[in-house]
């Protein structure tokens, strides 16, 4: 089979892989033969689905003996046609395309070839190649295969700049049901071991300043949405204790896009949740970014997200009680909560302050989207000049019309929100 | 701002030519109608010829990192680099302002002088950093090349990432719009001001790779997930007329034969 075959199918097999960061590493090209490592992450160029591709990502081999039901992959998928690169080959491709500046690094994951022990050999006889042999610097991200052995484990967390231990579905009975070969605990197990070298680790570089780093870029997981019935507010609750108690970078969610039709799956004409996928990454913004905690955004009661009002959105307009909040005085955390206004504006907003008094223009030339924001803030004690504070208007301006479209037929579009709507009835709605 | 006069103000184009316009505008104190590069277009005020003079420019840029702080004066430079229309106007309004205020002005984001100035240096830096990415390198005979045509002369922003990133390869990277080439060996890199940049015709092994990198590129995307407006957000047309994946073979660019690379140098 010829390279570009190989490489047809192994990209085909990979590409349902959400991460693609080449983000959380800084490391000069210097100190290499080729490559560095900008903590920012670069992305190379987008696909036609709009998703940034930043690494060569690719599976070492699809050969997989597991059978998961939500993968292409899986070992009674008999319509799937396999395929293997070598280590060798693999690292050559690597080289060529980061040369010519197609990407930033690797982004190494695998079926399950014969044993997890076997397929992790391989990735680090990969590994070893690029850095020792070739002295590639640049970004490499590998996906640790549940159940090998922890110093497998070891050995490719000093050559990675990331590692992810897939947790692949949001909880252990679904786990049960469609991937049994794998139960949480051998997904937790190198979780765990992963973020307990990284403390080591850190120990370890405060002593000597040269010790090699672990997994400098820090660990990662995704999960699918869609193929099980877990509520939004229980993939996010579930997000956030990985965020807690595992150390982990980033969590991401895969929508399902159906694969086979198992009868434990979706029916195979289900469309993908894309707007519950994107609700998602924004609730785990807030999380990482906002100071907002899970229980704030969702509960018990209200399990899933709003679909016509982002998180943030949704979560202010039933706090109206907070706002609105002074420019001039308002706190970092209570500048974040604010429709319009984020990590970015909130910090200019700190720093102009000092320097003089801000006005609504002001406001809006430190980066603010006041469309949004105007309804939440004052400046100097006053509210924008000539704003008509309704429910309504509130609404109109914090609804996306992608999110109107939704919600109604295109005919109907301008008669979605009502002008006699109140505020008591969004509410209800919200909370419907 | 001082008086203003009716006098334009023609300088080589060049940094330090700007910078002694600034020096002069002091000097006189006095402001001049406008500051602009001897080969644009004149206007009808009087002019009067500026010469560049790095000694004139190096006391600005000196007096300015005293008065206002080294990132002040990395600003100024920055500015020079952008599109910001009439750009040596509002950066002289904006070195006089920094001279008033100090370091405090990097503070003042909002304020009528000075916020055109960092929107242009910010627009600028977000273009070099999509270029960081999106900037593509052939490869003949052990070279690498690369053509971009960006808005803003980014080439000097970009510059060190590339030499960084790549410390033994030599390249050349060359900025169609504003014709002007890095070139760099070793990690070791100059920019050179040229005329024309013809990149050599690919040889078997480059339009593998090519061919290969674009075949990856396509088998990414997801068919049930297509969004060509979030491409489009995130990856905007102009800046696919070089990148390999965008090319059809018949509409590769331009090339001729061996490298060439026409100028003043």
């Amino acid at each position: 089979m010829d390279l570009m075959e190989k490489l047809t199918i192994l990209a085909d097999s990979a590409k349902y892989d959400a991460a693609c960061t080449s983000s959380g590493a800084d490391r000069s090209g210097r100190g290499s033969a080729i490559g560095s490592a900008v903590s920012y992450g670069i992305c190379h160029t987008f696909t036609a689905d709009g998703r940034c591709v930043s690494l060569l990502k690719v599976l070492f081999s699809n050969a997989c003996i597991y059978d998961c039901k939500y993968c292409v992959n899986r070992v009674s998928n008999h319509k799937a046609r396999r395929a293997s690169f070598t280590p060798r080959e693999l690292a050559d491709l690597t080289l060529a395309f980061y040369r010519r500046n197609y990407i930033e690094g690797l982004f190494l994951s695998s079926g399950v070839v014969r044993s997890p022990d076997h397929t992790s050999e391989l990735l680090l006889e990969t590994l070893r190649l690029l850095r020792e042999e070739y002295g590639f610097g640049g970004y490499i991200h590998v996906k640790a295969i549940p159940g090998a052995d922890p110093r497998l484990l070891d050995a490719i967390g000093l050559l990675a700049d990331r590692m992810s231990v897939n947790v692949e579905l949001p909880s252990s009975q679904s786990l049960q049901k469609l991937a049994p070969d794998k139960s949480k605990h051998d997904i937790l197990r190198p979780m765990r071991h992963i973020a307990l070298r990284r403390g080591e680790n850190r120990e370890e570089l405060v002593r000597y300043r040269r010790a090699p780093k672990f997994v400098p870029a820090g660990q990662a997981t995704q999960m699918v949405v869609g193929a099980t019935p877990e509520s939004d507010f229980q993939i996010l609750h579930l997000t956030e204790s990985l965020y807690r108690s595992y150390d982990l970078k980033r969590v991401f969610f895969s929508a399902y896009i159906p694969v086979g039709d198992d009868r434990n799956l979706p029916s195979p004409d289900t469309k993908p949740p894309l707007l519950r996928e994107h609700r998602l990454y924004q609730a785990d913004w807030l999380l990482r970014f906002y100071h907002f905690s899970a229980g704030e955004i969702l509960d018990e009661a209200h399990p899933n997200f709003n679909p016509v009002l982002d998180p943030k959105c949704n979560w202010a307009v039933h706090h109206m009680e907070r706002f609105p909040v002074e420019i001039m005085r308002a706190r970092e955390e209570e500048l974040l909560r604010v429709p319009g206004i984020g990590p970015k504006s909130a910090r200019r907003i700190l720093a102009a302050r000092r320097a003089g008094k801000l006005d609504f223009k002001a406001v809006a030339r430190l980066g603010v989207v006041m469309k949004r924001a105007q309804y939440f803030i004052t400046c100097a004690g006053k509210l924008a000049d000539g704003l008509r504070v309704t429910d309504e208007a509130i609404l109109r301006a914090l609804t996306s019309r992608d999110a109107a479209a939704i919600l109604s037929p295109p005919a109907e579009q301008l008669t979605l929100i009502p002008e006699e709507l109140s505020m008591e009835d969004v509410r209800l709605c919200l909370k419907a | 701002m001082p008086e203003s006069v009716d006098v334009c103000y023609l300088y080589d184009g060049s940094y330090d030519g700007f910078l002694s316009c600034v020096f002069e505008s002091y000097r006189r104190r006095e402001t001049p109608a406008a500051i602009l590069p001897e080969d644009a277009p004149h206007p009808l005020c009087p002019t009067r010829p500026i010469p560049s003079d790095p000694a004139l420019a190096a006391r600005v840029t000196k007096g300015l990192s005293e008065k206002a702080g080294s990132r002040t004066e990395a600003t100024v430079r920055f500015a020079f680099l952008t599109i910001l229309p009439d750009k040596e106007m509002r950066i002289l309004a904006f070195i006089r302002k920094a001279m008033k205020t100090g370091p405090r002005i990097l503070r003042m984001m909002a304020d009528d002088t000075a916020y055109p100035v960092y929107r242009a240096v910010a627009h600028m830096r977000e273009e070099a950093h999509l270029f960081t990415g999106f900037l593509r390198f052939s490869e003949a005979d052990g070279m690498l090349y690369a053509v971009i045509d960006p808005k803003n002369r980014v080439l000097p922003l970009i510059a060190d990432h590339f030499a960084d990133r790549f410390p033994r390869e030599t390249f050349l990277i060359f900025d169609k719009t504003h014709r002007e080439a890095m070139l760099c060996r070793n990690g070791e890199y100059a920019l050179i001001a040229g005329e024309d940049f013809t990149p050599p015709p690919p040889d078997r092994t480059e339009r593998e790779t090519r061919a290969l990198w674009t075949r990856f590129f396509e088998t990414l995307s997801i068919a049930e997930r297509k969004n060509p407006l979030c491409q489009r957000t995130h990856l905007p047309l102009r800046y696919r007329t070089y990148m390999t994946e965008f090319l059809s073979p018949e509409k590769a660019p331009p090339s001729g034969g061996p490298a060439q690379l026409t100028g003043s140098f």
